[in-house]
C-alpha cells in the first residue's frame, strides 16, 4: 500500500504541484486548502505523512501539527513549508514531529527527495 | 489530420478514445467510433473503413456542428462533433441496433452528451496535469535561481559559480552530466567545469562546443540535439553522446562559451530544459561580466596605487622600485605567516604606499648623502603621519592606513610617530617595517653600499624583539630569496640606474 500523504496549502497551485509530484512518485495524495480542512481530513483518514504550509488563514500549519500531535498520540511526521524569511525557533517546535522546514521558493524535486528520505524510502533519481 | 495535430490543440490520445468507446459500449450497447472531419477513423480502429452513409453523416455533423441521427434498416447511426474552444476537433459516431421498446434516438443523444462531457473532463485533466507539470518546472527554476542568487558574490572566482550551476543543472533536469566551458578571455582564465560524468574525454569539450556553436543560426539562443549520432561530426567522434541541450554564453564580441547538459535516460530534452539552461546561462553571463568588470576595476586601482608609489620612488633614484619590493616582500612574509587572503592583499597595498608621505619631504633631505641633522631627521620622521593623511578618505584603502602610519614603530617603543609598544604595533605595520629595513639593507644607498645577505640577517636578528617581530623575521628568512629576487625583477624593470 502506497503511503498516504496529506498536502496542505492555501495556495492551490502550490498544493497541486506538490500533489502531482508525489502522485507521480507513487504516493496516495489528499489535498486540503486550509488548516481546518486538513485537520478534519487527517482525523477522518490518518495520513502517513503531512506536508503543510505554515501561514494559512484560520488554522496555521503549526497549530495543525500541534493539534494532530496532541489528539493522535504519535504525531504525523511533517515537512513544514514557509515563506522566505519566516523564522521558526523555540521549544514548541522541538516537541513537534516536524522533520524538516523548507523555505519557499522550494524545489519540488528536493521536497520529494525529503519525503522519501523521511519515510525511509530509497530515493529515486 | 493526424492525432498529433489534434493533440497539439487538445491533449487527447488514441488510448483515451479507445477507453471511452469501450466503456460506452459496455454501459449502453452503443458502438462509438471517432473520426477526423474528413471521415477517416481515429482511436479505436484507426483506418477502418467507413461506409458512405456514415461518412456523409460525419461530414454533416462537422459542417453543422450539430447532432445528427439516421435510421439504416435496424441500425440507428448518430454523428456529433466534439469541440474544444469553439472548434470541431473530431467527430464521434454512435451505432445501436433497434430493440423492441427501446428509444434508440434518445439513447444516442444521451451517449453523445456523455461522450462530450467525458472528453471535456479528460482534456481538462490532461491540461491541468500539464499546467502542474509546467508549474513544477517553474518552481524548480525559481528555486534554483533563488539559491544561486544567494551565492553570487563578485569577489568569488567564476569557477565556483559555474561549479554550482553545473551541479544544480544536472540534478534539476536529470542529465548524466552538465558542463560549462569558457574559452580564454582577458582577465579570466579558460574555465571548464563539469558535474557528473561526461560520456567523453573532457578535452573534447571545447571542440564539441565550437562545433555546436558553429551550427547556431542567427538569433538562435539554444540548441537541442536529441539524436547526436545523426550529426556527422558528433558521430565521427565515436563517443557515447546521445543528446544534448546547449546554450551559448556570450563573453565578448564574437567570443562565446557554453553551458551544456548531456544525455538523459529516459526522455529527450525539450523546451522546459532549454528554458532552464537559458536562465542559468543568463545568470552566469551576467556574473562573468560583473566579475570581469570587478577585475578591471581592481586592476585599475592597483595600477593607480603603483603609479603613486613610483612617483615617490622617482624622487630619489636610489630608492627606485623600493615600494614595489617592500610590497612584494611584505606579501610573501604575510603569506608565510598564514594570514588571510584579504590581509595578504592589504599588506601588499600598504607596502606599495608606505612611503607616500615622503611626497612632502624635500628632495635635498631625501637625497642627502651622510647623516641627517636632528632637524632633518624630524622632517623625515613626519612621513608616516603625512602618508596617513593622504590616504584618509580613500575608503578602499582605509584598512591599510594604520599599517602606513605605524611602519616605523619599534616593538620596544622607540619608534615613531607614536612610540607604540609590543602588541600595540599592528601586525601589518610590523611586517612592512621589517620588509622596509630588509630592502634598505639589501639595496645600495647614498650613505653605504648594499650589504651581503649574511650581514643583513645578523643585523636583523640582532634587533629581534626590540625593533622586529620574531615571527615575521622567521618568515622572512624562510622565504626562497632567489624566487623573491625574480619577483622583484618582474615588477621593477622600469628603473634607471642612479647617475
Amino acid at each position: 500500500m502506497a503511503p498516504k500523504i496529506l498536502v496542505v496549502d492555501d495556495e492551490a497551485p502550490i498544493a497541486n504541484v506538490v500533489a502531482m509530484k508525489l502522485r507521480n512518485a507513487g504516493f496516495q495524495v489528499t489535498v486540503a486548502l486550509d488548516g481546518v480542512e486538513a485537520y478534519e481530513s487527517a482525523k477522518a483518514d490518518r495520513p502517513d505523512f503531512l506536508i503543510t504550509d505554515l501561514q494559512m488563514p484560520g488554522m496555521s500549519g503549526l497549530e495543525l501539527v500541534a493539534r494532530l500531535a496532541a489528539e493522535l498520540g504519535d504525531g504525523i511526521p511533517t515537512i513544514l513549508l514557509t515563506a522566505k524569511g519566516f523564522e521558526l525557533t523555540g521549544e514548541s517546535l522541538r516537541e513537534l514531529p516536524i522533520r524538516r522546514i523548507m523555505t519557499k521558493p522550494f524545489s519540488p524535486r528536493e521536497l520529494l527527495a525529503a519525503v522519501q528520505e523521511a519515510l525511509g524510502l530509497s530515493v529515486s533519481s | 489530420m493526424a492525432v498529433s495535430e489534434i493533440t497539439a490543440r487538445a491533449p487527447v490520445d488514441g488510448a483515451m478514445l479507445a477507453r471511452v468507446a469501450a466503456e460506452t459500449l459496455q454501459a449502453t450497447g452503443v458502438t462509438v467510433e471517432f473520426f477526423r472531419a474528413d471521415g477517416s477513423a481515429l482511436g479505436a480502429a484507426p483506418g477502418s473503413p467507413c461506409d458512405a452513409a456514415t461518412s456523409r453523416l460525419v461530414t454533416e455533423a462537422e459542417a453543422t456542428g450539430a447532432f445528427r441521427v439516421e435510421r439504416h434498416g435496424r441500425r440507428f447511426v448518430a454523428a456529433w462533433p466534439i469541440g474544444r474552444r469553439g472548434r470541431v476537433v473530431l467527430v464521434a459516431t454512435g451505432t445501436v441496433e433497434a430493440v423492441a421498446g427501446g428509444r434508440p434516438q434518445a439513447l444516442l443523444a444521451a451517449v453523445a452528451r456523455a461522450v462530450c462531457a467525458e472528453f471535456e473532463r479528460q482534456i481538462a485533466r490532461a491540461e491541468s496535469e500539464a499546467s502542474a507539470e509546467a508549474l513544477a518546472q517553474s518552481f524548480e527554476e525559481i528555486s534554483l535561481l533563488h539559491n544561486l542568487g544567494k551565492v553570487l558574490r563578485v569577489t568569488q572566482p567564476v569557477s565556483e559559480l559555474l561549479d554550482r550551476i553545473c551541479i544544480e543543472l544536472r540534478e534539476t533536469i536529470g542529465a548524466e552530466a552538465a558542463a560549462a566551458y569558457l574559452p580564454q578571455v582577458e582577465g579570466l582564465g579558460p574555465e571548464r567545469v563539469i558535474a557528473g560524468r561526461l560520456p567523453f574525454d573532457a578535452d573534447l569539450l571545447p571542440r564539441l562546443v565550437d562545433h555546436v556553436l558553429d551550427s547556431l543560426g542567427p538569433e538562435q539562443t539554444v540548441v537541442i540535439i536529441n539524436h547526436c549520432q545523426e550529426d556527422p561530426f558528433l558521430a565521427g567522434l565515436s563517443i557515447a553522446l546521445e543528446r544534448l541541450v546547449l546554450v551559448p554564453l556570450p563573453l565578448r564580441e564574437g567570443v562565446s562559451g557554453a553551458l551544456v547538459a548531456v544525455n538523459r535516460s529516459p526522455g529527450e530534452f525539450g523546451s522546459p530544459d532549454a528554458k532552464l539552461v537559458r536562465s542559468l546561462t543568463a545568470s552566469a553571463a551576467v556574473f562573468v561580466e560583473n566579475r570581469r568588470l570587478y577585475r578591471d576595476l581592481h586592476q585599475l586601482m592597483l595600477d593607480l596605487v603603483r603609479a603613486l608609489a613610483s612617483s615617490i620612488d622617482a624622487k630619489d633614484p636610489y630608492t627606485c622600485g623600493h615600494s614595489e619590493r617592500v610590497a612584494i616582500t611584505s606579501r610573501e612574509i604575510a603569506r608565510h605567516l598564514g594570514l588571510s587572503e584579504q590581509q595578504i592583499e592589504w599588506v601588499y597595498l600598504a607596502g606599495l604606499v608606505h612611503d607616500i608621505g615622503k611626497i612632502g619631504t624635500p628632495e635635498h633631505i631625501l637625497r642627502k648623502e651622510g647623516r641627517l641633522d636632528p632637524e632633518e631627521r624630524q622632517i623625515v620622521q613626519r612621513h608616516p603621519g603625512v602618508g596617513g593623511h593622504i590616504l584618509e578618505g580613500i575608503r578602499r584603502l582605509e584598512p591599510i592606513r594604520d599599517a602606513v602610519v605605524h611602519h616605523h614603530e619599534r616593538l620596544d617603543g622607540s619608534g615613531y610617530p607614536d612610540g607604540l609598544k609590543g602588541d600595540a604595533v599592528p601586525i601589518l605595520a610590523r611586517i612592512i617595517g621589517l620588509a622596509d629595513a630588509f630592502d634598505a639593507m639589501t639595496s645600495n644607498r647614498p650613505y653605504r653600499p648594499m650589504m651581503p645577505l649574511e650581514h643583513v640577517r645578523l643585523e636583523i636578528e640582532r634587533n629581534v624583539g626590540t625593533q622586529f617581530d620574531v615571527r615575521a623575521v622567521d618568515a622572512l628568512f624562510a622565504l626562497d630569496m632567489s624566487r623573491l629576487m625574480s619577483q622583484f625583477a618582474e615588477r621593477t624593470t622600469a628603473c634607471t640606474a642612479p647617475a
